[in-house]
């Protein structure tokens, strides 16, 4: 076959080209990092690492919403110790209350302490965060979750819990809806009622409250109950007087009046209700009042009559004059720390040991109940640093496979460049070298 | 002599097809399978196999997002407590010619939609719409039916029998999306449906992940997108959820006339009539269950805990709830939701990621096929070339080395010449 000069440039410049081009692949590789330039290059990895770079895309992102869902949860955290700290403190004073030798300048003062610990909690309860969003309004974060004083308080906000994406299939909470911190502390129930005799009382035996219907139940109330009996012959009279959380009377109104069961009977203001059991109908010694049921002790003619009530022998069960008072708690954990305040300052009937028997139930209650979310705070922020360090795992193992995928392999590629270099001399030379070649030269 | 040209397509005035002018300047359509090879061969199969099918594909998934994102955002309320509006422009698909069809998206069917093309085809009844990839149809005398996640409408259609449409759903989708709201208080951040447990509650149970499954019926708001109500537990024997609307006649609460509940059965997979939940079972670890409006608007949710006979859980819509983040945690999620190519009539097999990986690992293939192609061309041509040359090119060499040859004859002839001459000289002068 004949080998036409033409063929000699032609193929000498294609192998030129070739392995320039070569070259200049290996040299773009080497210079980007990339073993994939284009898609055609690898179209399985190069698909594979796009499907990759999502799932480190959203690892980084999981990475970020972890660091904000802890940072909410420190604040939360943060928050909670001090209704804690708030709560350890007033039960020490409430302890404290308790001693009977107290006068009534020492238990005010300390109603004054009481007093501030509230103001410290209800301004707990309407803290805001960095942004200015109030923490504990559910999903309400403009407005602000508390409102009221000593005579009351009310929650505004919802009871929504905000969520954030820390992985594939965990949206955790951050937010804690005041509802669950300081509005629902404890469930009405039989527990959440108690009644504290008088201390001066001479009758040998009590009323006993109990629960007939939780949604009628009046809450953070104080009944005050006078037993009178001039005869003890004859049946004597309990008198209920109602009182509000901040010791003011609350007349029962019209409507709830009519509602009352038969038996009792009122002045016309309403601002107390009297009731005479018949000793003749055991049945009567029972009654319902304001959703609690009443339970009262049956009262038989003492025995004997006119002697003092230690040598009975049949005893007087309840006297003229004793006294009673009832607690109805409220589940919200404020109501129950401005009444135990205000029930310091204007003691009922059971004075100071209703009033503390009263606190440190509630108390304990509240402490349980903020002690439940810190326990659901603490383990979500143990659960955002397991997942923060599972997230930096799988981070580096997604570089690492995107790496393997894409990634040029620097001994190779330079080993490959030094190589093509040397073939495109080569190729360079002996181009030369054979155009160099021709019988004209010799021809002079 | 006869000239090439181009016209617009039949059936696309934005696309040139190749003719043949002939000297009368009659125009003949020149098929694209005659037109295999050559440069323009290349050029008509780039448009053909790559520029289309990635337009299709890319327009495919704008078309996807846009209409999935379009429907959760619409699920959810904005900071004005309005129920979310459109986020993105839907591309509506092209028709050609426009032939009064109307041709739309259906939500509810993204992960049905193809990158295809459809020939709307019409016999004086029936209308038919096939699939130019996969010949796939559905003939229908209308007004309106669904195809593979299009819905059309030939109510006003003015196709003539035997006449066809191209409709082209995909094409242009990635070019014509476009935000629809540039107010940032119009994002539908919040979940409309509200739920929350009184403090009378005995029970610890409660109701969370409200899920807004449609919204047919809710009032846009702002203010209340439906009338409240409330789901109450009822403990043994019953041991259900009842749900009860307020009767203000009657001053109380009775059995809701027009809302339902239903049960998810995990067995079956799907929702039961009936609110029964027994808290003291497995159940207290979460049921799923369904509430749906005769009006059409329905959510789902889920009931966990201890819930006492009595409980009660007021549902009421969202009242403008800045931090709620419910909706924007769904939209979110759509990222990693497999919501395009599903299989026949079912769930969605793919995310928009791996759609677009699918995009970029076949116009690689491609790519790397031509290329391959390319190289087999480029060592046929040096054959050939090769061939050629050493028929009837030249080698220098073998010229010079003629070229010396025919001189050395040359001289050798001359050679001969001159001693012919010495020789006729010497004979001449032997003779004088």
């Amino acid at each position: 076959m004949r080998i036409s000069t033409n063929m000699i440039y032609q193929k000498g410049v294609a192998a030129i080209q070739q392995q320039t081009s070569g070259l200049l692949n290996t040299q773009q590789q080497v210079s980007t990092g990339r073993r994939i330039l284009t898609p055609a290059d690898d179209p399985i990895a190069s698909a594979r690492a796009l499907e990759l770079g999502q799932s480190k895309a959203v690892n980084s992102q999981f990475a970020l919403n972890i660091g904000y869902a802890d940072d909410n949860m420190k604040l939360l955290e943060g928050k909670l110790m001090g209704v804690g700290d708030i709560l350890h403190y007033t039960r020490e004073r409430a302890v404290q209350a308790g001693n009977s030798t107290l006068s009534t300048a020492d238990l005010e003062s300390l109603a004054t302490d009481i007093k501030s610990q509230f103001e410290a909690m209800f301004a707990l309860a309407n803290s805001k965060d960095g942004q200015g969003d109030y923490i504990f309004s559910g999903y309400k974060a403009g407005t602000q979750p508390f409102s009221g004083n000593l005579s009351g308080v009310s929650y505004d906000g919802d009871q929504g819990g905000r969520t954030i994406q820390v992985s594939a299939s965990r949206f955790m909470p951050i937010s804690l809806p005041g509802s669950d911190v300081f509005d629902k502390t404890r469930i009405i129930d039989d527990s959440a009622i108690g009644l504290y005799p008088a201390a001066a009382n001479k009758g040998s035996e009590s009323p006993t409250v109990s629960l007939a219907d939780a949604t009628a139940v009046r809450q953070a109330t104080r009944y005050q109950i006078a037993f009178s009996q001039p005869d003890p012959a004859i049946a004597g009279t309990y008198t209920i007087e109602r009182w509000g959380q901040d010791g003011n009377a609350v007349p029962w109104t019209a409507d709830e009046l009519a509602a009352l069961p038969a038996g009792f009977s009122w002045p016309a203001d309403g601002s107390s209700v009297s009731y005479t059991p018949d000793p003749l109908d055991p049945a009567s010694y029972q009654v319902t009042l304001d959703g609690l049921n009443i339970d009262l002790p049956a009262d038989p003619v003492p025995d004997p009559i006119d002697a003092p009530q230690e040598v009975r022998q049949v005893k007087d069960e309840v006297t003229d004059g004793d006294r009673f008072e009832i607690y109805v708690a409220s589940t919200n954990m404020l109501d129950n720390l401005a009444m135990f305040a205000v029930a310091l300052e204007k003691p009922g009937a059971s004075r100071n040991t209703g009033a503390v028997a009263f606190a440190l139930d509630n108390l304990d209650a509240a402490q349980e109940n903020v002690l439940r979310v810190r326990a659901q705070i603490g383990s979500q922020m143990v659960e955002t640093e397991q997942l923060a360090n599972l997230g930096s795992d799988l981070n580096i193992q997604y570089a690492e496979a995107i790496s393997r995928l894409e990634d040029v392999d620097y001994a190779e590629a330079i080993s490959r460049l030094t190589q093509q270099q040397t073939y495109l001399q080569a190729a360079q030379q002996s181009f030369m070298r054979v155009t160099g070649l021709s019988l004209f030269n010799y021809l002079n | 002599m006869s000239n090439l040209g181009t016209t617009q397509a039949q059936n696309d005035p934005r696309r040139q097809d190749i003719v043949l002018v002939a000297q009368n300047g009659a125009e003949v359509l020149l098929p694209e399978r005659v037109l295999t090879g050559g440069e323009l061969g290349g050029l008509l199969g780039f448009r053909r196999d790559s520029l289309d099918v990635a337009q299709n594909q890319l327009g495919l998934i704008a078309l996807s997002l846009t209409t999935e994102f379009n429907r959760i955002h619409q699920l959810g309320v904005d900071l004005d407590g309005v129920m979310g509006q459109a986020f993105f422009n839907v591309p509506a698909p092209h028709i050609m010619p426009s032939s009064g069809v109307v041709v739309g998206i259906d939500p509810a069917q993204v992960s049905q939609l193809t990158a295809s093309d459809y020939q709307l085809s019409f016999d004086g009844t029936n209308y038919t719409i096939a699939n130019r990839n996969t010949g796939e149809s559905l003939s229908s005398a209308g007004p309106a039916f669904t195809f593979q996640g299009l819905t059309v409408d030939v109510t006003g259609a003015t196709l003539a029998a035997g006449e066809t449409a191209l409709i082209q759903p995909t094409r242009f989708a990635s070019r014509d999306l476009a935000l629809a709201i540039s107010d940032p208080r119009k994002v539908a951040a919040g979940n409309p449906v509200s739920v929350a447990a009184p403090v009378s509650n005995a029970g610890s149970g409660k109701l969370d992940n409200i899920v807004l499954l449609d919204r047919t019926g809710l009032a846009d708001g702002p203010g209340a997108h439906f009338g409240e109500f409330r789901l109450q537990y009822a403990a043994a024997p019953a041991n259900a959820f009842s749900v009860q609307v307020f009767d203000s006649g009657l001053n109380q609460w009775v059995a809701a006339p027009d809302l339902t509940i239903e049960r998810y059965d995990q067995a079956s997979g799907s929702y039961l009539p009936g609110g029964a939940y027994v808290p003291a079972s497995i159940d207290s670890s979460g049921v799923q269950f369904r509430i749906s409006h005769t009006d059409g608007w329905s959510f789902e949710m889920k009931a966990s805990g201890a819930v006492a006979g009595g409980d009660v859980f007021n549902f009421a819509p969202t009242e403008v709830g800045i931090a709620d983040n419910r909706n924007a945690v769904r939209l979110g999620a759509l990222q990693t939701e497999k919501v395009m190519l599903g299989a026949n009539g079912g769930v969605g097999t793919a995310t928009f990621q791996s759609a677009y990986s699918q995009m970029v690992s076949a116009i690689g293939n491609k790519t790397r096929e031509v290329q391959v192609g390319e190289q087999t061309q480029t060592s046929l041509l040096r054959q050939a070339t090769d061939q050629r040359d050493a028929l009837s090119g030249v080698n220098l060499d073998e010229e010079a080395a003629n070229l010396i040859r025919y001189q050395q004859a040359y001289q050798a002839s001359a050679q001969v010449m001159s001693i012919a001459q010495r020789l006729f000289d010497e004979v001449l002068g032997i003779a004088r």
